[in-house]
């Protein structure tokens, strides 16, 4: 009795090959297709959720219809052409290919992200992957599908996938797609149900009741309609109401930008959560208020700057510009002048945010990260303090703003580069500021143009002492307020390759910049050898190029941790030798240092405060990277050629941008094959010529490597000999198509007939005998039993190993063997 | 006349039959000039227990084929002449009334032999057509109500002349693929013809024809080649041709599972020929085109060029 159940539970198993016809009479043919569709339909709904977010919409579109194709020829291939008229033998190759297809498939998403991020782009988040590698994984599996284990592991994925799908997008859309999958997926059971009833105890003249399929299906579907209609129209009613009767706390809504509790409506929202969103909004905002200053920011990370230190230090007087513009400002605001590096432990921080928000953010990035964003820079350190200095009015060298016009809309421009050093396509940025206050326009250190909304008069802008720019006239930038800027990225590589003493840095680099010398070379009293450290820090790279700050940066991350509770004591006039000594600190002694080295030898460079942004800050969702107060930071700039380079000092913080766009890929490749040409002229001859040579005698080379895996593997038993032998003619086949026929090429062709013509062929033919022996062991090995092959190719061994080793020698020719072809099979 | 049955008998190993069936071929190509292919195929059909069905020209051979055959193999042969007016009772027997004994006793029609050559099978009846085909079949035949065995080595040659249309029965399918082949002998070549005449004008002495199988040597040949192995590949390939048969435009009958299994025998028979224990897709393919033809029908009149298309499309299984 178990062995009949057994093997009725095996029939029953068995769907897809035995009955495929009965399950559906009403189109659909058999589940043949069905189980794909419906994991096509789950895909869909997934791409729904990827879409929204995604950075890369076409690419994600392209890759999930070239995924859909993929799997959907693979499955017409496995019903209509590997299947049918299949050997055992193809069908195994079909098994391969597919499993192979499947893994690459499955990991695709993984790959994808990481080459998106090697490429410095954000990619999808991790759940997003993972779920589009279950997706992926369900197409596959549904491509091969044959047996109902198969389809029930496909419509489990897929049923995951669409309930997942559902539950995560907003689109209504979704909603259709998940009925109209309900409905297939009911009408697969019923089908399934009516199988088994068909195998089990109906006999089989029981007539399906399709019409009664029907009827449950419409029922169902009507009655779902209409109770979504009736919920869609209540959603309806009560949107329009909305805005006319006070709520209680949100709407309810599946917007996720929406927040629960009075007062959080979605315009505020959506001005301060989205940097799309532009123009200030007409709100409370705009009032003054008693969020804390930059230089209180600073504080609260790093701590009060000790006042015994701040009592010695004279107070230099805001910058004129500053003082120009704003008569008025107050006494913490002129603070960020000064940047000790001798602080107090740090205080609680505070929790300081808009009023009426959650939102504890300086401010939101829409652009790549890691992003430094400059507030402020100091050229003088007397050991414990960094200051600007008075002397030299930088602001004053940089140039005017000038408007100028860019599709519609009024950008300013603040700066402009010289070529060379700089990459010549602008990455745009645009910054929505939410806790800032200062009139200090952030940006990264090579911008060259902002946009304000509205704003199109360029004496709205102008630039501090220590040239960075800012708003004319104002306290502060209003909050909600959006910068757009458009900014350059400095290609390091060329600087990188200079050569040892280069005008751009080294003992000539001060007559280059001969009023900002003084300052920006300026090296405070050290206990320590400041310039034999940097030497010895900057070891092999030597100097005089960019690799040596990079040297010593390095060795500076490499030898210090990073300790953001560390702070050098009060009585300490030496901040640096104490960092060199106790080897951890925060960020800025790591750039103070850092600074001192490069000054040492001569490299001009300043301390930059700012804000850093994060990649892990980004949220897909909205495509922005949140810049939250224990974002300020820290790092220096390097002088170089008339630009400043922003360097970041500190471990565990990522080196600002490079090139990493396509075209950026391209000029930097550019530049390093001209660069590797002019310094090694001889090593890229030569690696050209053994590229060209390569090419030229690739197939002999490949020849050669075959061979040489061939005599390998084929080492060893006489059969094995022969199918590595067999392998290497069919090989050879395809590495010579013009000289030897290749099996595909003519799938009529008999083994034996195909083998005596590759012997025929071979450079130093085969005797008659031999090739006749060679083809009575090959078709021996392929198609006799086991058992009677084996001593026949025993008794012949010596004369096959001697044939194989005829075929394993050959030397190929091309040229020869075109001669020597001259039928065809 | 040699016979030499007797040593056969004696020295039953599958060497010593197989080198009879290399004597038998070389003979029966010296009977048949230049026309190696067909007494191959001949023999291949024997070796499956086929009948075989030559479509072609008078004057060609096949009378001295066949005879050479029943020479060669020992048995006896019988010819029949088919023409309407032939009675299923002239090709099975009848039963008659002996005057003397006062009770009826049955003279034995040309199908009680061991080769029945069945000449221009076309021009008899349907009728008569239909007890021949019995006979092929069941190799018995029903008389009066009274069935009697023919010999296990019962072999129908049958022929029919593909030109003359008018007053012939053509042989309808499902009588067709009792037959395992049809050949087609052809017009000799050039040198075969020469050297035709030469024998004719110099009246060359031909060598007398020997016996050179016995009755039990064909049984137990037929039973060595049902044992020629058949690796699954090689199965595999046979069924998708027999698909590919089926499916092709060209063709309005594909191929029979009656036809598939002859086709298996066939290249088994082929492979016993060529001295080896298993079969390869060269029998398969060797043996196509006469197991084909016989079966196959479709708008076209000449089904080669259709099943050569077949061969060459199908891929061969190749591990």
């Amino acid at each position: 009795m178990k062995k009949l159940e057994r093997s009725k539970r095996r029939q029953r198993t068995q769907v897809g090959r035995t009955k495929p016809s009965e399950l559906f009479q009403l189109g659909l043919e058999g589940d043949r297709w069905f189980v794909w569709i419906l994991a096509v339909l789950a895909s869909i709904s997934i791409l729904s959720v990827r879409y929204e977010p995604s950075l890369t919409r076409a690419w994600l579109s392209i890759e999930w219809l070239l995924i859909v194709l993929a799997t959907g020829t693979m499955r017409a291939l496995f019903l209509y052409g590997f299947h049918s008229p299949s050997t055992q033998t193809k069908s195994r190759r079909a098994d391969r290919f597919w499993f192979v297809l499947a893994v690459v498939l499955t990991i695709l998403p993984q790959v994808d992200k990481w080459l998106q991020a090697s490429l410095g782009m954000a990619g999808e988040a991790t759940e997003l992957v993972w779920l589009a590698m279950v997706q992926n994984g369900a197409l596959c599996v549904a491509a091969r599908a044959q047996s109902a284990r198969h389809h029930w592991l496909v419509l489990l994925l897929s049923t995951f996938l669409m309930l997942f799908g559902l539950a995560t997008s907003d689109r209504s859309e979704n909603v259709l797609l998940v009925a109209f999958y309900g409905i297939l997926l009911a009408w697969w059971f019923m089908a399934k149900h009516w199988e088994g009833l068909q195998q089990g105890f109906v006999a089989s003249e029981t007539i399906p009741l399709i019409r009664l399929r029907v009827i449950a299906i419409g029922s169902v579907v009507l009655v779902v309609s209409v109770l979504g209609g009736v919920a869609l129209k209540q959603k309806a009613a009560a949107r329009m109401l909305d805005g006319f009767m006070p709520t209680s706390g949100g709407n309810q809504g599946a917007d996720d930008s929406a927040r629960n509790g009075v007062g959080n409506g979605e315009m505020l929202v959506a001005a301060k959560d989205q940097a799309v969103t532009f123009g200030p909004v007409d709100s409370e905002l705009f009032l003054e208020s008693d969020l804390p200053t930059l230089y209180d920011l600073a504080s609260d990370m790093f701590g009060e700057p000790s006042a015994q230190r701040r009592k010695m230090q004279p107070t230099v007087a805001i910058n004129a510009i500053v003082q120009e513009t704003k008569e008025n400002v107050s006494e913490s605001k002129k603070s960020s002048k000064e940047f000790s590096t001798v602080r107090k432990a740090s205080r609680p921080k505070k929790e300081q945010s808009l009023d009426g928000t959650k939102s504890n953010a300086v401010l939101y990035v829409i652009g790549r990260t890691p992003l430094h964003l400059r507030l402020e820079s100091f050229d003088h350190f007397d050991g414990v303090d960094w200051t600007q200095s008075e002397a030299i009015p930088f602001g004053s060298l940089c140039p005017e703003p000038k408007l100028e016009t860019h599709g519609t809309k009024p950008w300013i421009r603040l700066a402009e580069y010289p070529r060379g050093l700089i990459h010549p396509v602008a990455e745009p940025l645009a910054l929505k500021l939410i806790g800032y206050r200062s009139p200090r326009i952030l940006s990264p250190s090579l911008m060259t143009h902002v946009h304000i909304d509205q704003i199109d008069r360029p004496d709205f802008f102008g630039w501090t002492q220590d040239g960075q720019s800012m708003l004319r006239d104002r306290d502060t930038i209003p909050p909600l307020t959006i910068l757009r800027q458009s900014h350059v990225i400095p290609q390091l590589h060329s600087l990188r390759h200079a050569s040892a003493g280069h005008p751009l840095f080294g003992s000539e680099s001060p007559s280059l910049m001969a009023p900002l010398a003084s300052s920006y070379l300026q090296v405070a009293k050290c206990e320590v050898d400041l310039r034999g450290e940097a030497i010895r820090r900057a070891g092999i790279a030597g100097i005089g190029s960019w690799r040596t700050v990079e040297a010593i940066v390095t060795s500076l991350q490499e030898d210090a941790v990073f300790d953001r509770e560390v702070r050098v004591p009060e009585n300490c006039d030496d901040a640096v030798a104490f960092f060199l000594e106790h080897r951890k600190g925060p960020d800025y002694l790591f750039a103070t240092t850092a600074a001192m080295l490069l000054r040492s030898i001569d490299y001009p460079c300043r301390l930059v405060s700012g804000f850093y942004a994060s990649p892990k800050r980004y949220d897909l969702r909205s495509g922005q990277t949140e810049v939250l107060r224990e974002d300020l930071h820290t790092w220096i700039e390097v002088y170089s050629n008339g630009i400043w380079i922003p360097v970041e000092t500190t471990p565990t913080f990522a080196a600002p941008l490079e090139s990493r766009t396509w075209n950026q890929w391209a000029v930097e490749s550019a530049w390093w094959f001209r660069d590797a040409i002019r310094l090694h002229p001889w090593r890229c001859v030569a690696l050209v010529t053994a590229i060209v040579l390569m090419v030229a005698q690739r197939r002999q080379l490949a020849d050669r490597l075959i061979t040489c895996v061939c005599i390998v593997a084929g080492s060893g038993a006489i059969e094995r000999r022969l199918q590595w032998t067999l392998r290497l003619l069919q090989w050879r086949s395809w590495l010579y198509p013009k000289e030897r026929t290749r099996m595909v090429d003519m799938p009529g062709t008999t083994l034996a007939k195909w083998a005596k013509h590759q012997l025929n062929a071979m450079r130093t033919p085969l005797t008659l005998t031999q090739i006749d022996l060679f083809i009575e062991a090959i078709q021996r090995l392929n198609y006799a039993p086991r058992l009677s092959a084996t001593p026949w190719l025993q008794a012949h061994h010596s004369d096959l190993v001697a044939i194989c080793k005829r075929v394993f020698h050959e030397r190929f020719s091309p040229r020869v063997q075109e001669r020597r072809i001259s039928k065809p099979l | 006349m040699k016979n030499s049955s007797s040593n056969l008998e004696v020295s039953s190993d599958l060497g010593t039959m197989r080198e009879s069936l290399g004597r038998l071929t070389s003979q029966l190509n010296q009977v048949l000039l230049g026309k190696p292919e067909v007494v191959e195929h001949l023999l291949c059909s024997i070796l499956a227990q086929g009948h075989v069905l030559f479509d072609d020209l008078p004057g060609l051979g096949k009378t001295t084929l066949a005879k050479a055959l029943a020479i060669s193999m020992g048995g006896k042969f019988s010819r029949i002449q088919c023409t309407p007016d032939l009675l299923p009772s002239d090709i099975t027997g009848f039963n008659i009334l002996n005057q003397k004994s006062r009770e009826f006793e049955f003279r034995e029609g040309p199908v009680f032999g061991d080769i029945l050559l069945a000449d221009e099978i076309n021009r008899t009846t349907p009728r008569t057509q239909s007890a021949l085909f019995e006979a092929m079949a069941e190799r018995q035949v029903t008389i009066d109500g009274e069935t009697r065995a023919l010999s296990s080595t019962f072999l129908v040659l049958a022929t029919q002349n593909p030109v003359e249309s008018l007053g012939a029965y053509p042989l309808p399918e499902a009588q067709l693929d009792r037959f395992t082949m049809k050949l087609t002998i052809g017009y000799p070549d050039r040198t075969s013809e020469l050297d035709l005449l030469a024998r004719e004008v110099h009246r060359i002495q031909e060598t007398p024809l020997e016996q050179i199988l016995g009755p039990g040597d064909l049984i137990r040949l037929q039973e060595e080649t049902a044992k020629v192995h058949v690796e699954l590949p090689v199965r595999e390939y046979l069924v998708n041709l027999a698909e590919a048969t089926r499916k092709h435009a060209a063709v309005s009958l594909g191929l029979s599972p009656r036809g598939l299994l002859k086709w298996q025998r066939a290249s088994q028979a082929r492979a016993l020929l060529k001295g080896r224990s298993f079969v390869t897709p060269d029998d398969v393919q060797e043996v196509a085109v006469p197991v084909l033809s016989v079966r196959l029908s479709g708008r076209a009149n000449n089904m080669e060029p259709m099943i050569q298309q077949i061969l060459e499309t199908t891929p061969v299984p190749i591990p």
